[in-house]
């Protein structure tokens, strides 16, 4: 196991370095002009070209990037080029937010979906077809759609919700729980779609086989059949869909953040990408797959623990 | 497992009943005094002197923490501010300002010529638009605490529009050389940033400067300023009392709050938007040499079309370039130009381009697509066509400069005649790409700049009806803003500015 960990963390290291080194070329490639934006249309040439300087443009490519990598060895990740604020400050107040979102959205999905996926999988009949219906409506109804209405009715109409902004769990968890609501459960549409479809699926495989019948004729009840037995077989496959949607729902944050005003990494990777504020992407394309890797890992972490096999592996 | 769900099943269940009891979403606070939020559509780039853009969206950002030697009143034109009065002198060569008594930054430093002097200097060096409207300022000296002289390079009357605006703003003398300054204002304004409470590049909280001078401009005890880019967000904020304004120029938003039932107040924002005709020696399209040429574009416009389908009604149109209720603006100028696409076709004929001619043209698609279109038809009407070249927005500006373009779709936003001028008209302005030297444009610029008083007027109108008579360039509209507030609260906008000052922003009487 330990060897297993190891090499996980060696290859998700490996992975976040070619990643940021991929990004960092690909930014330097745009060819785009940082400095006129900073400075703004009146700028002359002189001053433009100044600025370039100030920010390093004036180097070579290679050893912009040597700059760059050296920093973040030590931990310092640059200063935003347009906010002159420091990425880790701008990505470490962003991160809650997303996280807070995500987190929230997976767990709700893992604990709809759990429930859809077993009752239409057991009870079949109208309640399965109803559930398979829902879940097209949940695939085809694009998560912004969702959070527009949500938002209409829940803040702008009842006003029992915030439409917008966000309040950190530190400074009033009821206000926390307030502002991610909305926007967790329009996350979680789409997922519980595609998790609860997956579960029915392992569900209806598991109780057809031999081992739940034999437990049936020994005269278990059925509650422990589902439960102990045909969940626990059923769930590693509804845990990778649900490790993926993990990922998935760090890049539906992107749109959801933007409909409730949340500025999340999500908002940080736009604004800094159609500015063209190669530190600030740097700093959230390190930020993005290191999550990536670390969601990954835990994933394999709970399949081992569900299935013994796949540590043996 | 079973535990694992369980645990999962309550965590959701707390979350959920704690979402129905909470009620911090719907605090509104239009009409109280308590507090005010404002929306932007950006979030501060920085609070260093100088660093910061001319005027425009970050605007609240700063004037919460910044007081301006001048400020802008509601006529447009500039007020007294830290300084109380101001006079040109030396035949437009020097300007001498009196200083407000008795003002002191929130660290304690005192507000007199020094801090001036040392602000004006950093402001100057930064080379941002700050600075560059500082370009005719050689020195500045201090004649005692409260009087500064401005020595001037050369006459410019747009320096006082310049100093009620970013040029215009005073941090601490002691905090001025710190690199702190860029995210930790140190001011003399009517609020102080709250770091604490703050998100950096999302969420600006301040609170009261006890200590403020004219604490009646500013009745909100603490003011929070979100940066919010979504329309629907901001629209959503608006209606559920989560934000009280916010100041744009989109006409999808506009339309969006009337919808809303949201008060809408539309007011000039400082922009001159339409077709730039740089080439006007002929270097890249030589067609353009032709004043004919360039007027048949003028006749092809169809400025009211364009306005209602593209701008969404969002401006006033107009062919000539100072705004309405600027020095220079001259009311017959507005139809100088009337839609007439058969004169248009004439006068290409008459200069030989009867079948037209082909340019290239950045590709602006991606942020102005519906500009473009109305661009490429209208070229197309008189038979000019158009290959466009992909070109990123931050090229955008560069290229213009570099005299990429023969003529682009463009808004160029200022504050005052004479920086319409400096930037666009004389022989060394930025957006001359070409370097167009015109000696009758030149001494009618001249004589703008040495004329004082009404006369100012006068000569500004000359200057104005020669480029418009020379089809220097092809407007099609002064844009508007819009200031969207929510019920309780009232807004006096400034002409000419894009954003409201946050002196403006009041609980409805």
């Amino acid at each position: 196991m330990f060897t297993f960990l190891l090499r996980r963390i060696a290859s998700g290291v490996a992975l976040v370095f070619v990643t940021a080194t991929v990004t960092f070329f690909l930014t330097a490639m745009t060819g785009s002009d940082p400095a006129r934006r900073i400075l703004g249309p009146t700028a002359t040439l002189d001053e433009v070209a100044a600025k370039q300087a100030e920010l390093g443009l004036d180097q070579s490519v290679l050893q912009r990037y040597l700059d760059w990598l050296g920093g973040v060895l030590h931990g310092d990740l640059s200063t935003s080029w347009f906010t002159n604020e420091p990425v880790t400050t701008l990505v470490w107040a962003a991160l809650p937010i997303t996280l807070s979102l995500v987190v929230s959205a997976i767990v709700l999905t893992a604990v709809i979906s759990v429930v859809l996926g077993v009752v239409s999988a057991v009870r079949g009949g109208w309640l399965d077809n109803a559930v398979q219906v829902l879940s097209i409506v949940g695939f085809a109804i694009p998560s912004f759609l969702v959070g527009l209405l949500l938002s209409v009715v829940f803040a702008v109409q009842l006003g029992i919700l915030p439409a917008i902004g966000y309040t950190p769990f530190s400074v009033d968890p009821v206000g926390w729980l307030t502002s991610i609501t909305l926007p967790a459960v329009a996350l979680t549409v789409g997922a519980v779609a595609t998790v609860s479809t997956q579960t029915r699926g392992s569900m209806i495989e598991v109780l057809g086989q031999d081992y739940v019948r034999t437990l049936r004729s020994r005269g278990l009840p059925t509650r422990s059949i589902l439960l102990k037995h045909a969940l626990r077989n059923a769930a590693p496959a509804s845990l990778t869909v649900l490790s993926l949607q993990f990922i998935a729902l760090i890049s539906g944050a992107v749109v959801i953040e933007k409909v409730f005003g949340l500025n999340g990494i999500g908002q940080l990777a736009t604004s800094a990408a159609s500015q063209g504020d190669v530190p600030l992407i740097l700093g959230v394309v390190l930020l993005v797959v290191t999550l990536v890797v670390l969601v990954n890992l835990l994933a394999d972490l709970l399949l081992g623990w569900l299935n013994p096999k796949v540590r043996i592996a | 497992m079973r535990r694992l769900i369980g645990a999962a099943v309550v965590a959701a269940l707390v979350a959920g009943t704690a979402a129905c009891g909470g009620s911090s979403g719907g605090a509104a606070s239009g009409g109280s005094t308590d507090s005010f939020t404002l929306a932007a559509i950006t979030p501060p780039s920085s609070f260093a002197i100088g660093a910061m853009a001319s005027s425009g969206p970050e605007d609240p950002y700063y004037q919460a923490v910044y007081d301006r030697l001048l400020s802008v009143g509601t006529d447009g034109q500039p007020q007294a501010d830290l300084a109380t009065e101001w006079a040109v002198g030396d035949n437009g060569m020097s300007l001498d300002l009196t200083l407000r008594e008795g003002v002191t930054f929130t660290d304690g430093a005192a507000f007199d010529a020094a801090a001036v002097k040392a602000n004006l200097e950093k402001a100057k060096a930064a080379k941002g638009e700050a600075g560059s409207a500082l370009g005719a300022v050689q020195s500045v000296k201090v004649v005692d605490p409260t009087h500064v002289s401005l020595k001037l390079n050369r006459p410019d009357p747009g320096l006082t529009a310049a100093l009620a605006r970013s040029s215009g703003y005073m941090a601490s003398p002691q905090a001025l050389d710190s690199a702190d300054l860029a995210t930790q204002p140190v001011g003399s304004g009517p609020y102080v940033l709250d770091s604490k409470q703050s998100t950096a590049g999302s969420v600006y909280v301040y609170t009261r400067n006890e200590d403020y001078w004219d604490k009646e401009a500013f009745p909100y005890d603490t003011l929070t300023i979100r940066f919010l880019e979504d329309m629907s967000a901001t629209v959503n904020g608006l209606r559920s009392g989560q934000i009280d304004a916010t100041a744009t120029q989109t006409s999808d938003l506009v339309a969006a709050a009337e919808q809303a039932d949201l008060n809408v107040e539309t007011f000039f924002g400082g922009g001159l938007d339409g077709m730039y005709l740089w080439d006007r020696d002929g270097k890249l399209a030589p067609a353009l040499k032709d004043v004919r040429v360039r007027q048949a574009i003028n006749y092809a416009t169809n400025r009211d079309a364009i306005l209602e389908s593209v701008k969404g009604g969002l401006g006033t149109v107009t062919s000539q370039v100072f705004p309405e209720g600027s020095l220079g603006y001259d009311e017959a100028l507005d139809d100088a130009y009337p839609y007439d696409l058969d004169k248009a076709k004439q006068l290409m004929a008459e200069a030989g381009y009867a079948d037209g001619f082909s340019i290239t043209l950045p590709d602006f698609s991606p942020v102005y697509p519906d500009e473009q279109a109305a661009m490429t038809e209208l070229l197309k009407s008189i038979n000019i066509t158009v290959e466009y070249k992909p070109t990123t927005g931050d090229q955008v500006v560069g290229s213009i400069m570099g005299g990429q373009w023969p003529l682009n779709y463009f808004t160029l936003t200022t504050s005052s005649p004479y920086e319409l001028i400096g930037l666009t008209m004389t022989d060394q302005s930025p957006f001359n790409p070409f370097k167009n030297s015109d000696p009758e444009l030149a001494k009618l610029i001249d004589a703008a700049y040495a004329a004082t008083g009404d006369a100012q007027d006068d000569a500004l109108q000359e200057v104005n009806k020669y480029v418009v008579d020379q089809a220097w360039f092809a407007p099609w509209d002064a844009v508007e803003s819009a200031a969207i507030t929510a019920d309780g609260i009232d807004v006096t906008p400034v002409p000419g500015v894009s954003v409201p000052p946050l002196s403006a922003y009041q609980p409805a009487s």
